[in-house]
């Protein structure tokens, strides 16, 4: 008799890995096909400027050019112009005027990609440049100049969305006993996965068929979008999504170059490639988050929130490409209460056009979520200041109790489950919380600058519900499907797209949990439209909630089919058995009992009469509810006084995402996201001169940690299941960037108090912190 | 990238002069520094190619050039382009004649750049643009003095 296997839970090594690590894996720009052309993009200088004539003579005269395509050529086919996931219109090559420097004007096709280069170096464009609008603030000034003429509304105003009660909240700020204000700058940055965006475009004219090998975290939505947009049958487009180096978000939208690279295809009768360069990468796919915003607290003199309050100004770009769902314009911003028991709260989101690259996408986020969480968490310490009160007893006061599970929060969440006070009391204890304070206090009398910050964040991930989330229509769930095999082996496959994650490893723990097989008898595919069945992708920590789901669901169904096998193999009725230690057993007989891989035998070889010979199941899981994992943050920090530099002595991750599968994993993606938090509360950002100009197009000036830079890490768990999943897990991949960058700010601010600094915004770089200790009367 | 430059150079030459070779594109447009070629369109207009090169963009700037004279003043209007970039200079020149005779030659430049030549090249760029823009006029100098044919 086999000995039970129990998959989850277990730090199992990731079966993708042997071929990333021996660099075998296989990236878009990996895959070569007989006669594949190479395209290169023609960007505007300018920010903002009309476009009165484009010359592609010289251009089309290098040798090995093969097409040069404008906007006018698209605009002939009705394609200048695509919908974006929010519901925007974006130019795919410019027609009239450019919009952000680095838009795209044209493409150059040819039979090497040095060729490419060239001709689009030759590409003459002339522009009338126009005034340019950098400042969000400005935006709605009156003389502003107006960036989208192909809009009714004359305004740069793009939306205004409201979520909660705003007389109640009024009302309570009224009569509060104090009330703490505080702006916040979260600033435009960059996901920046190490390989960009790119496509390879194959339009087969014998067969119609089109073959659209694509960087994209959401194949199948792409399917379909192609279809509506360019008005192929859906079933002649197949859609391949190869190995994704890193996507975070910036993978999720459609960019301009795939759909010219599908041009360039239909019109030069080859296979076309486009990949983008770094700096393409970094100036013109969509950024994240760029959200100024407010917020208020009102609280009572003994530390009780009441109500929160918040503005934001969201600077969008020169297109609203975010990949929100439809009805959430701001995403998830509305999560803002956190992980506190407010009485009210009421959010407001206006969103505005400027002359910058278009976005913005959810960075390792659930649409917006960071920017929420680092607003509240901020908030939370400005008012301990306020209150002079220490600020985790604040945030303890006003946790949400475990018994208030599932929890309504103000603004309509409903949050499944948690015990956050227990977290809380382990990150303390790990982090050593009351001998921190001592020390501080000591090295405060001693002049010295050290501090700490807490960050008590709530994650709401695994989007559907399809009753609330779409995206362009389509509902958000996502699907499995089960092959067992005659022999017993098993073939996974999936409507999401990893990017690096470890799905092929999880979703094997999560399938051979249900089927009571080893995670190695599982092979996991994603990725293929021909073959994965349909799904809304991977982002937004939505994979496990929705995916591994289904997964659980499908084996659940396998079994059902497998019990009747069983009960046929053993000879008695299938009431009489029971699933117990991977296997299907007789009740009060456990010694005669079939495994899995018995079943699947017979499901080929001995069926009954009357069962359908097989053994396979299809799930598509529409999740009941979101999944809201936490955790809690904590980040020690010296920085030194005559330099401005800060150094994380020590940083404790506490994170509660329901049943783990695979701690490793697990840990991995923790490592992986407060590294990314960690850059963007101390180095990234992408700024903009007067002129538009982006400031930020390269490494040298967007800046990405290495392990040289990077703190070390310590993390812990703790597990609360999810009620509203089949197996009580949570997301987990993006709570570091999430809860982070709070916990940073939040530090140093602290060290930074006695001199009375009251808010930094990031990025904390050493001559912002070197600036804030100068005007606070530092001299050493 | 916006810059605001000025400054004055002296010429050992009379102010009628020193008016009569910048307003002459076939003269003026010899002292762009870095010429690679100067196409004269009519007596106010003219086109020039030069090189450029900041860090690793390097390449060669296609400039439409207009010269506009005033009573007072000679404006001239640039516009470039290149590698991607774009350029747009509006140049103004006074006269005076100091004490001592000859020319005081005073210039501004409004400069706007557009493109990665400002992005990348951000930090170099505002002492290139200036050591550049200063260059022309101290090659209209030489040229006006006969130190240096302009190249």
């Amino acid at each position: 008799m086999e000995e039970s296997v129990q998959v989850l839970g277990k730090p199992y090594k990731r079966k993708e890995d042997p071929r990333f690590i021996q660099g075998k894996g296989t990236y878009l720009d990996d895959i070569r096909l007989p006669n594949m052309a190479y395209m290169a993009i023609v960007r505007s200088p300018y920010a903002h400027a009309r476009v009165n004539s484009i010359n592609i003579e010289a251009a089309k005269a290098v040798p090995g050019v093969v097409a040069v395509i404008t906007g006018a050529d698209l605009a002939a086919i009705g394609l200048a112009w695509m919908p974006t996931l929010a519901g925007d219109n974006q130019m795919v090559l410019a027609t009239g005027k450019v919009l952000f420097q680095y838009q795209e004007v044209a493409a150059v096709v040819a039979d090497t990609r040095e060729a490419a280069y060239d001709g689009a170096a030759l590409v003459e464009v002339d522009y009338d440049p126009l005034p340019v609008l950098v400042d969000p603030h400005k935006a709605t000034e009156p003389g502003a100049p107006i960036l989208r003429e192909d809009r009714e509304k004359r305004s740069n105003h793009i939306w205004r969305w409201e979520s909660g009660d705003s007389l109640a909240t009024n009302s309570l700020f009224t009569d509060a006993e104090v009330v703490v204000k505080q702006h916040m700058y979260f600033p435009r940055c960059h996901a920046s996965p190490l390989e960009p965006c790119g496509s390879i475009a194959d339009m087969n004219k014998s067969t119609g068929r089109l073959t659209l090998y694509v960087t994209s975290q959401a194949p199948h939505a792409y399917r379909t979008v192609l279809a509506l947009v360019a008005k192929l049958p859906e079933h002649m487009i197949r859609v391949v999504s190869p190995d994704i180096g890193g996507g975070f978000g910036a993978k999720v939208g459609v960019y301009p170059g795939y759909v010219v690279s599908v041009v360039a295809s239909i019109v030069t009768g080859r296979p076309v490639k486009w990949v983008e360069t770094r700096t393409e990468h970094l100036a013109s796919t969509a950024f994240a988050r760029d959200y100024h915003m407010t917020a208020e607290i009102a609280a009572t003199r003994d530390g009780r929130v009441k109500a929160l309050r918040v503005h934001t100004l969201a600077d969008h770009g020169a297109f609203d490409s975010q990949a929100n769902p439809t009805k959430f314009p701001a995403g998830l911003f509305n999560i803002c209460t956190g992980s506190y028991a407010f009485e009210t709260a009421y959010v407001a989101v206006d969103a505005v056009y400027t002359n910058k690259a278009p976005g913005g996408v959810s960075y390792r986020c659930s649409f917006r979520v960071t920017e929420a969480s680092f607003l509240i968490e901020r908030a939370m310490d400005v008012l301990a200041r306020e209150l002079d009160m220490d600020p985790v007893a604040l945030r303890k006061l006003n946790l949400i109790r475990p018994e208030q599970f599932p929890y309504t929060t103000p603004l309509g969440w409903t949050y499944d489950s948690g015990d956050y006070e227990q977290t809380m009391n382990k990150a303390l204890a790990l982090i050593g919380y009351d001998d921190l304070r001592k020390e501080q206090e000591e090295r405060r009398a001693r002049g010295e600058l050290m501090g700490i910050g807490v960050s008590f964040f709530t994650e709401i991930v695994g989007a559907g519900p399809s009753k609330q989330f779409d995206i362009l229509g389509l509902k958000m769930f996502d699907s499995a499907e089960i092959r067992v095999h005659p022999t017993g082996k098993v073939l996974a496959r999936f409507g999401t797209r990893g990017q690096g994650q470890g799905h092929e490893t999880t979703y094997a723990q999560i399938v051979a949990h249900e089927l009571g097989l080893s995670p190695d008898d599982v092979l996991v595919e994603e990725g293929d439209t021909d073959t994965a069945p349909y799904g809304l992708g991977t982002y937004g920590s939505r994979s496990t909630p929705t995916g591994g789901a289904a997964a659980a669901m499908a084996g659940r169904r396998i079994r059902e089919k497998a019990v009747k096998l069983a009960a046929h193999l053993l000879e008695v009725a299938p009431e009489d058995l029971v699933w117990e230690n991977a296997r299907f057993q007789v009740k009060g007989a456990p010694d005669k009992a079939v495994t899995m891989k018995d079943v699947a035998f017979a499901a080929y070889t001995n069926m009954p009469a009357g069962l359908e010979p097989g053994l396979e199941a299809t799930y598509y899981y529409d999740p009941p509810n979101l999944t809201f994992p936490y955790g809690c943050y904590i980040a020690v920090v010296d920085i030194d006084k005559g330099t401005g530099e800060v150094k994380v002595r020590r940083f404790l991750a506490v994170d509660d995402c329901g049943t783990i599968i695979n701690p490793m994993i697990v840990e991995g993606q923790i490592h992986g996201g407060l590294t990314e938090g960690f850059a963007i509360a101390f180095m990234q950002e992408i700024p903009y001169d007067s002129e538009g100009n982006c400031l930020a197009s390269n490494f040298t000036e967007y800046l990405v940690p290495t392990a040289m830079e990077t703190p070390v890490w310590e993390t812990a768990t703790t597990c609360t299941p999810s009620p509203h999943h089949p197996i009580g897990a949570k997301g987990v991949g993006e709570s570091p960037n999430v809860g982070s960058p709070a916990a940073f700010v939040n530090a140093v601010v602290d060290a930074l108090a006695p001199l009375g600094v009251r808010h930094l915004d990031m990025p904390l770089t050493r001559f912002k912190v070197w600036k804030a200790l100068r005007e606070a009367g530092v001299t050493e | 990238m916006k810059m605001n430059l000025n400054g004055v150079e002296r010429i050992a030459a009379d102010l009628a002069t020193v008016r009569s070779f910048v307003t002459d594109p076939n003269l003026v447009g010899r002292c762009m520094p870095d010429l690679q070629d100067l196409k004269v369109v009519d007596e106010t207009h003219m086109v020039a190619l030069v090189k450029m090169g900041i860090g690793p963009i390097r390449g060669t700037f296609k400039m439409e050039i207009e010269l506009m004279p005033g009573a007072d003043e000679v404006a001239m209007k640039l516009k470039g382009s290149g590698m991607g970039n774009g350029l747009a200079m509006t140049s103004s020149m006074r006269f005076a004649v100091p004490e001592g005779g000859g020319c005081d030659l005073h210039w501004t430049a409004d400069a706007a750049v557009s493109g990665p030549l400002a992005g990348v090249g951000g930090r170099l760029l505002e002492g290139q643009a200036k050591k550049t823009t200063e260059q022309l006029f101290v090659n209209i100098r030489q040229a006006l003095e006969g130190q240096k044919a302009p190249v």
